[in-house]
């Protein structure tokens, strides 16, 4: 307790609305952070770009030796020698592999250089080797090609020798093109010279605080034309007073990467940017400033802008009507990348790559489609996990419940307001100095009492562990960690210092191998035994679960609140290398501590805020600290969707915003949007107003009420759509432009999506809105899925007004579907195991519908076993007007597809444990919308058994009707078919 | 969003198939509805309608088979299939119970469902007996409370009678001294208006001389300097602690330029500060001097003399004029003595040259009536103190009344808390020694030093419940205490619950800088209802 509750942030925002006489909710300190022009390799990138802009001709100075080409046996390694004209004597590398699926891994690396490139990268974020393909390769007289195949596509790599170009051609179209527009360089290591021909003079104004160089010599150095007339921050830095000693100097990559056939690009994230990613260069600028990829604490960033965020995905989708390709650009260091679209309105996405340092390492996607893309994704980083079934469940957060009492009273309240809850979080203040593990006993006197408590209902609870280690000598964390020798370095050597949450802090280093068994081992379980002191967690139960928060590094005095980039990792290598990679690597290893704390293992969960290509295998991230405004309400939206297309499946944005006290119709709102996202929480920063749901008046307290028994409701296909991101990489929040990807009216809406390809939402995010208007783009009838409105949409796209007061959520299911619903509330996920299911059949204009159902315990690994239920449902045409209804056991005909990388020919046992522990589930109730005519009778048959079965017909329209019929669907519910969940069936609608 | 609501409009029509039930069709039936769960009389195969009404006929078997086939849920009392219904736990042994039917089936075994009719059969055993016994114990431990709490409350009781006897008789004292007070003040009123009938032509002519106005202008601009210096000083300390939050709880997170900008400027400042108070100790001593003039007129000071009437200085200005020549402290006579004797003549003149001027002006002509003055001034005096002990014996008389009527109900129905106005409960925390004071002021004092923060003062019982309900005695409210910077004012609702003792038990701040104290005190041991009563619960 505080007088004042004197925490640092109190004061901070305090001194952020004093200063800057705006309420602190709209205030982004941008001046904390660098504009590219603050950069000093963005700034020699970027002027690289406009340099080529305006020159008459242009000719990259690269190019591929024609002697010491090398080619392995297979077909699958090339090896070439590359130069530039610039520095005839310094050498670099190109190495071209063929992947399996038709992907292409290009790497260029200085050779013998001074020092030595970043190339690390790739061994974090990849799952292993990828596993290599081959190809025809043919050599001419001005490039090499190499032709593959992904699915039934001829892939082909053409490399022109000089200058450096290399393209990717998919059935005879040029589809990416790198240094097609001559900005590939590779800053080679140098040494310094003339030191005195540079001062570094820091402006007392605080504002440029840049290294101004000396006006230029009179003679311009010969790479001029190229690299520019003055070597531009080179060797040193400075930025809001910190210096960056840049002891490597200049090492910087640049490189175009053109799409010549794109209309639009996704991915990078994380920026707060619709999903379509808006141009950053002429002709047709919407931001003035590249998007930056450098991981940051960015206190109330702002909602619509390519400001670097908490994480970084550098993949980019870039697709047109024709296909989808990708390109992972494999780096840890800080980038920027411009974004151009060159005819106005017409084909082609060109962009521009600037990283700080690090080889190049791309891999180009062939696609063609986005599905394929997502599986080509997955294949290189690693599957997205499969969360325990609470994880999807609904998350109570805030900053801060202030002790067990506060805990438990929460649960009670939502059990009184019969709402439905699955986590309660504790943030920093459970912990006693904000030295993580360390209860703060007066508060929270037995915590393992609370957890089990809480647990009574099947509920869950998460406590922050953050990887700044308070520097005091009774903390066991930082006392083992420095034994260890795994914390982070200064550049002189001596172990870095920075300022968090406890005050002076170390920071583990977890690229440092001798760190991950140390950090594991915090979180053994004492199973209220003693564990042996400082090897263990006590006051921790299995129900308790961890969020790793501030990992990317947020360092309060630190160069944009994050750490000096020449401080020094394990191997030497400098934090300007891998500082993207840091967020992730954390992730991590907690992820695996929670795998191994219990035997049998169970599922981690593990929310991250930092994250990069790989973080979906350890477990969830959010959006981070976003504000309670309607258009932070809004963005969530693109950067959940971008965070899906780029493989983080299971995210959300925080329901009501981190900052700010949301009025109760925004509340309202922000729920019916929190329920369409995988990761559904509700947080609150500590200067708010209490707002757990059940706080809220009547009517919003029923309404947001509604919201959540939907989210439970909808449990069972939000588990099977992770079930198919952990296999495949298909988020579960499709945009449009996956699910229709040949409707180029719906390439850039961000606002309405499918959840798997069976729902259609569209949330509503603007304040005192009455109606809603939805574009359906395909020749298929959709129904309302609350009172079962139905709607036609049409090949060439139809926007239909759809009512949406704040009761009712724009919400369709999609004619030609089977959605697997539990009607029934419970107090928590893990309390409706044994709930009997509701199928509703959307039937499609051609009378017919597809769905799949995946089950397992939820918890545990059993499902690498095999124990699971994964199941097929089928509506197909019987008759003139009748249906047959089919369950079928969906594992026999996809055996590799039930769980990832693992083949259940030959094991598969569908009486397997979990399939019997369901044993008694039933369907207890069919919906069928749009049949054409009232059924004369309905049977189920089982176990070659006949039953009849009632039902209730409502007159309606039918799906097969003509355009124009539309308004209420024809409805039959057959009741309690007596069909198990897990069973062969049929149900015959004659 | 009513999903499962259009599900369950639809009755059935088709009664072909019959579902096989293994409940009891009254399972998690209330005693008092048992008799609407048979079927309709005299049907065959048995038939039942939805309780409220609607619907087609229902085979009877359609009651507890686990599907919600009524819109107002009355099929399924005894299942989880109907949104929002109840479920009723006879529990013999322990206390009947009705729970959400959402806990129905779910495979725990609820607490308030000990007899486990909640599950399937065999998945719960009765634990009726053995929390009815728990039950049973905790209550009477509970009564036991009650009554021992009770006693000491009952002595707070006979206080508050004993007060009430004690202001009754009071009141008729009280009314006695205010008739006599007002007779007395009337009287010496009709005295002083005479006296000064006679005086006030002569005061009105006094009233225009200039030195009073000067007076008056001067006494305004003391008051507004008085009323700027306080705020002013108001905004300093404001600011001082803005400031000294700011250098404290700084976080270098986000750090900012201006932010270190300010801290230092605010260091350097208290610097300054420090080394002005050391200067001005070794400062020379006729500045010293002056430095006493500056302590001795203190806002205090000036307060006291911009609240000087006026009148009655003029009035006394005249008096001691009146003595002109006579006395030895009459500056104007005394200043002779000292001026050299060359300069006695130019002396003179220049005072002949004020003096006339003083009675051109009027002043010195008053000097003339003073004698007059006298008398309306005795008068005046003589009626201000009857004013006074009037508006005393009022008072005494009002705040009498209003303690009388506090005693209907503002202190408890039986006026109980009067003995506990003032009394203070502390509970040391660590790091904090918070306290509160019934229906006066809570406060929170650092105990690693720092200053004593207002966290308000008694506003309100429980506003939320009935006046004069158990309820309504359970919470206070204190608030308007010290502002948190960037937050709202300090704020305290102090929850309390029958105990032997006043006590603070626990301190929260659930929200920022809004305290929750819970504390324990005998004022709320209410007597047991009768005994018997409470017992026929079980």
């Amino acid at each position: 307790m505080r007088a004042t509750m004197g925490l640092l942030p109190i004061a901070l925002i305090s001194l952020i609305s004093l200063l800057s006489f705006l309420p602190s909710v709209n205030a982004v300190k941008g001046h904390d952070f660098k504009t590219c022009s603050q950069s000093g390799f963005c700034r020699r990138g970027r002027a690289l770009a406009s340099r080529a802009a305006e020159a008459d001709s242009w000719e990259s100075p690269y190019s591929l030796l024609k002697d010491g080409l090398e080619l392995d046996s297979q077909g699958s390694t090339f090896k070439g020698k590359v130069k530039s004209a610039l520095y005839p004597d310094v050498r670099f590398s190109l190495r071209v592999d063929v992947l399996h699926d038709g992907l292409f891994r290009i790497r260029m690396d200085e050779v013998d250089g001074l020092k030595k490139r970043y190339d690390e990268a790739s061994k974090w974020a990849l799952v292993g080797e990828p596993e290599l393909g081959s190809a025809q390769w043919s050599k001419g007289e001005k490039e090499i090609s190499a032709v593959t195949r992904t699915g039934g596509e001829r892939v082909e790599l053409k490399i022109e020798y000089s200058p450096l170009k290399v393209g990717m051609w998919i059935s005879g179209k040029e589809v990416i093109a790198l240094n097609g527009r001559g900005l590939l360089h590779m800053e080679h290591f140098r040494t310094k010279e003339e030191p005195a021909a540079e001062s570094s003079v820091e402006s007392s104004s605080g504002e440029e605080e840049q290294t101004v160089l000396e006006p230029a010599k009179p003679t311009e150095r010969p790479t001029a034309w190229f690299e520019g007339a003055e070597e531009d921050a080179y060797w040193s830095e400075s930025f809001g007073g910190n210096t960056d000693s840049k002891p490597k100097g200049p090492e910087s990559l640049s490189l175009d990467i053109t799409f010549p056939l794109a209309q639009h690009l996704y991915g990078i994230p994380e920026h707060a940017a619709p999903l379509s990613l808006p141009t950053t260069q002429p002709p047709e600028t919407r931001y003035n400033e590249p998007y930056r990829l450098y991981n940051l604490d960015v206190f109330e960033y702002l909602p619509d802008s390519p400001m670097a965020l908490y994480g970084s995905i550098p993949l980019l989708h870039a697709h047109s009507k024709e296909g989808t390709v990708g390109a992972l650009f494999l780096t840890g260091a800080e980038t920027w990348i411009d974004v151009a679209r060159p005819q106005v309105g017409g084909r082609g996405m060109s962009t521009h790559w600037v990283s700080e340092s690090g080889i190049l390492d791309l891999f180009l996607l062939p696609g063609p489609g986005p599905h394929q893309l997502f599986r080509q994704y997955t294949a290189l980083t690693g599957p997205s996990a499969l969360p325990q079934l609470f994880a999807l469940g609904y998350h109570q957060c805030r900053w801060n419940y202030i002790s067990s009492k506060d805990v438990l009273d929460v649960n009670r309240r939502f059990d009184d307001a019969l709402m439905p809850l699955d986590v309660t979080w504790l943030d920093i203040e459970y912990a006693a100095e904000k030295k993580y593990f360390d209860w703060d006993k007066s508060n929270f006197p037995d915590p393992r009492a609370m957890v089990d408590a809480v647990a009574e209902a099947k509920r869950k609870m998460v406590a922050i562990v953050d990887p700044h280690l308070k520097k005091t000598s009774n903390y066991h964390v930082y006392q083992q960690a420095q034994e260890r020798d795994v914390l982070i370095k200064k550049s002189d050597g001596k172990e870095y210092e920075g300022w968090c949450w406890p005050g002076a802090s170390a920071y583990a280093d977890f690229f440092h191998p001798d760190s991950w068994q140390w950090w594991r081992g915090l979180f053994r379980l004492g199973d209220g035994k003693d564990v042996k002191e400082g090897e263990g967690w006590i006051d921790s139960t299995k129900d308790l679960f961890i969020w790793n928060d501030m990992n990317e590094p947020s360092v309060f005095n630190g160069p944009e609140i994050t750490m000096p980039k020449d401080n020094i990792h394990h191997g030497g290598w400098e934090h300007r290398d891998v500082h993207n990679l840091n967020g992730m690597l954390f992730h991590k290893q907690t992820s695996l501590a929670l795998i191994e704390r219990t035997n049998p293992p169970q599922r981690p969960f593990v929310l991250s805020r930092s994250f990069y290509p790989g973080s979906q295998q350890y477990g969830a991230i959010w959006t981070g600290d976003n504000g309670g405004t309607w258009e932070h309400m809004k963005v969530g939206l693109p950067m959940v969707l971008t965070l899906g297309v780029t493989g983080m499946a299971f995210a959300g944005a925080d329901v009501g915003g981190f900052f700010g006290n949301p009025g109760p119709e925004m509340l309202t709102r922000w729920y019916q949007v929190g329920i369409f996202a995988p990761f559904f929480r509700g947080h609150a920063h500590i200067d708010t107003k209490r707002r757990e749901p059940y706080l809220l008046e009547e009517p919003y307290k029923s309404i947001v009420r509604d919201a959540l028994e939907l989210r439970y409701a909808m449990l069972p296909l939000w588990y099977t759509l992770m079930h198919e991101a952990s296999i495949s990489g298909t988020p579960a929040t499709r945009p449009h432009y996956v699910i229709l990807p040949h409707d180029e009216q719906g390439f850039a809406i961000d606002d309405q999506y499918y959840i798997g390809d069976s729902m259609l939402v569209k949330p509503v995010t603007d304040e005192g809105a009455t109606e809603t208007s939805v574009y359906l783009a395909e020749d298929e009838v959709y129904y309302a899925f609350d009172d079962y409105t139905m709607y036609r949409g049409i090949s060439s796209g139809a926007q239909i007004i759809v009512p949406s007061p704040l009761e009712k959520i724009p919400l369709f299911y999609r004619g030609g579907h089977i959605i697997p619903l539990r009607l029934r509330p419970r107090r928590s996920s893990s309390l409706m195991a044994q709930d009997p299911f509701t199928l509703v059949i959307g039937l499609s204009t051609k009378r017919a519908a597809v769905g799949e159902l995946y089950l397992d315990d939820g918890e545990s690994f059993s499902f690498r076993k095999g124990e699971l239920v994964w199941r097929d449902f089928r509506a197909i045409k019987n008759g003139k007007k009748g249906i047959k209804i089919i369950s079928d056991d969906r594992v026999p005909a996809h055996p590799t597809e039930a769980v990832y990388g693992v083949d259940l020919t030959g094991t598969w046992d569908p009486e397997n444990t979990y399939a019997r522990n369901i044993h008694d589930v039933r369907v207890e109730r069919v919906v069928v919308l749009g049949l054409p005519a009232a059924p004369t009778s309905v049977h189920a048959v089982s176990n070659q058994q006949k039953v009849d079965l009632n039902f209730k017909w409502i007159k309606g329209s039918s799906a097969e009707g003509k355009r124009g019929q539309e308004g209420p669907a024809s409805v039959l519910i057959i009741k309690d078919p007596g069909v198990g969940i897990a069973k062969d069936w049929e149900i015959v609608v004659e | 969003m009513h999903l499962t609501a259009t599900l369950l409009s639809f009755a059935l029509f088709s009664t072909s198939l019959s579902q096989s039930s293994h409940r009891s069709p009254t399972l998690g039936v209330p005693k008092e509805k048992l008799s609407s769960y048979v079927p309709i009389a005299g049907s065959n195969p048995p038939q039942w309608r939805c309780l409220d009404g609607t619907g087609d006929l229902l085979p009877f078997s359609a009651v507890n088979d686990d599907y919600c086939d009524c819109e107002d849920g009355s099929d399924e009392p005894g299942t989880s299939a109907c949104k929002g219904g109840s479920f009723h736990c006879v529990n013999e042994g322990h206390l009947p119970k009705d729970i959400p039917n959402i806990r129905v089936n779910d495979g725990l075994c609820d607490s308030d469902c000990c007899d486990g009719s909640d599950e399937a059969p065999g998945v719960c055993p009765n634990r009726c007996a053995e929390l009815g016994e728990a039950y049973r114990k905790t209550l009477e431990q509970e009564r036991k409370l009650r009554r021992t709490g009770s006693k000491i409350r009952s002595t707070y009781v006979a206080y508050a009678k004993k007060e009430k006897t004690r202001l009754e008789q009071d009141l008729i004292k009280g009314r006695e001294a205010v008739d006599k007070a007002i007779l007395e003040e009337k009287r010496l009123k009709a005295l002083l208006d005479r006296a000064e009938s006679t005086s006030a032509e002569a005061l009105e002519y006094k009233l225009q001389s200039p030195l009073y106005d000067s007076l008056l202008a001067h006494s305004s601009a003391v008051k507004t300097l008085v009323n700027k210096v306080a705020d002013l000083e108001t905004k300093i300390v404001t600011l001082k602690s803005i400031l000294e939050d700011l250098e404290k709880g700084h976080n270098p997170n986000y750090q900012d330029m201006a932010v270190r900008g300010a801290i230092k400027g605010y260091q350097a400042f208290l610097e300054k500060e420090k080394i002005t108070a050391s200067e001005t100790e070794e400062e020379s001593p006729e500045e010293a001097v002056k430095e006493e003039d500056m302590d001795k007129w203190t806002a205090e000071e000036l307060k006291r003399l911009g609240q000087s009437d006026l009148t009655e200085l003029l009035l006394e200005h005249e008096h001691h004029l009146a003595g002109f020549g006579k006395s030895d402290d009459s500056i104007l006579f005394s200043i002779e003595h000292y001026l050299p004797e060359a300069w006695l003549p130019y002396y003179h003149e220049t005072k002949n040259i004020v003096v006339s001027w003083m009675v051109r002006l009027g002043v010195v002509k008053g000097v003339l009536d003073s004698s007059d003055s006298d008398e309306v001034k005795h008068a005046r005096a003589a009626h201000a103190n009857a004013q006074s002990v009037t508006r005393e014996a009022e008072k005494r008389l009002q705040d009498d009344e209003d303690l009388l009527y506090d005693l209907g109900g503002f202190y408890g129905p039986d006026g109980e808390w009067l003995k506990l106005k003032d009394t203070c409960i502390e509970k040391n925390t660590g790091e904090y020694t918070y306290s509160g004071c019934f229906f006066g002021q809570a406060t929170q004092k650092g105990n690693n030093g720092g200053g004593v923060h207002n966290l308000g003062r008694f506003s309100d019982w429980n506003a939320d419940a009935k006046e004069g309900t158990m309820e309504y005695y359970s919470s206070q409210m204190y608030e308007h205490g010290a502002r948190c910077w960037n937050g709202p004012e300090r704020s305290v609702k102090l929850v309390l619950t029958c105990g032997t003792e006043n006590a603070l038990l626990s301190v929260a701040e659930p929200e920022k800088c809004e305290y929750m104290f819970e504390a324990t005190t005998p004022a709320l041991c209410w007597p047991l209802e009768t005994e018997a009563q409470t017992k026929d619960e079980l």
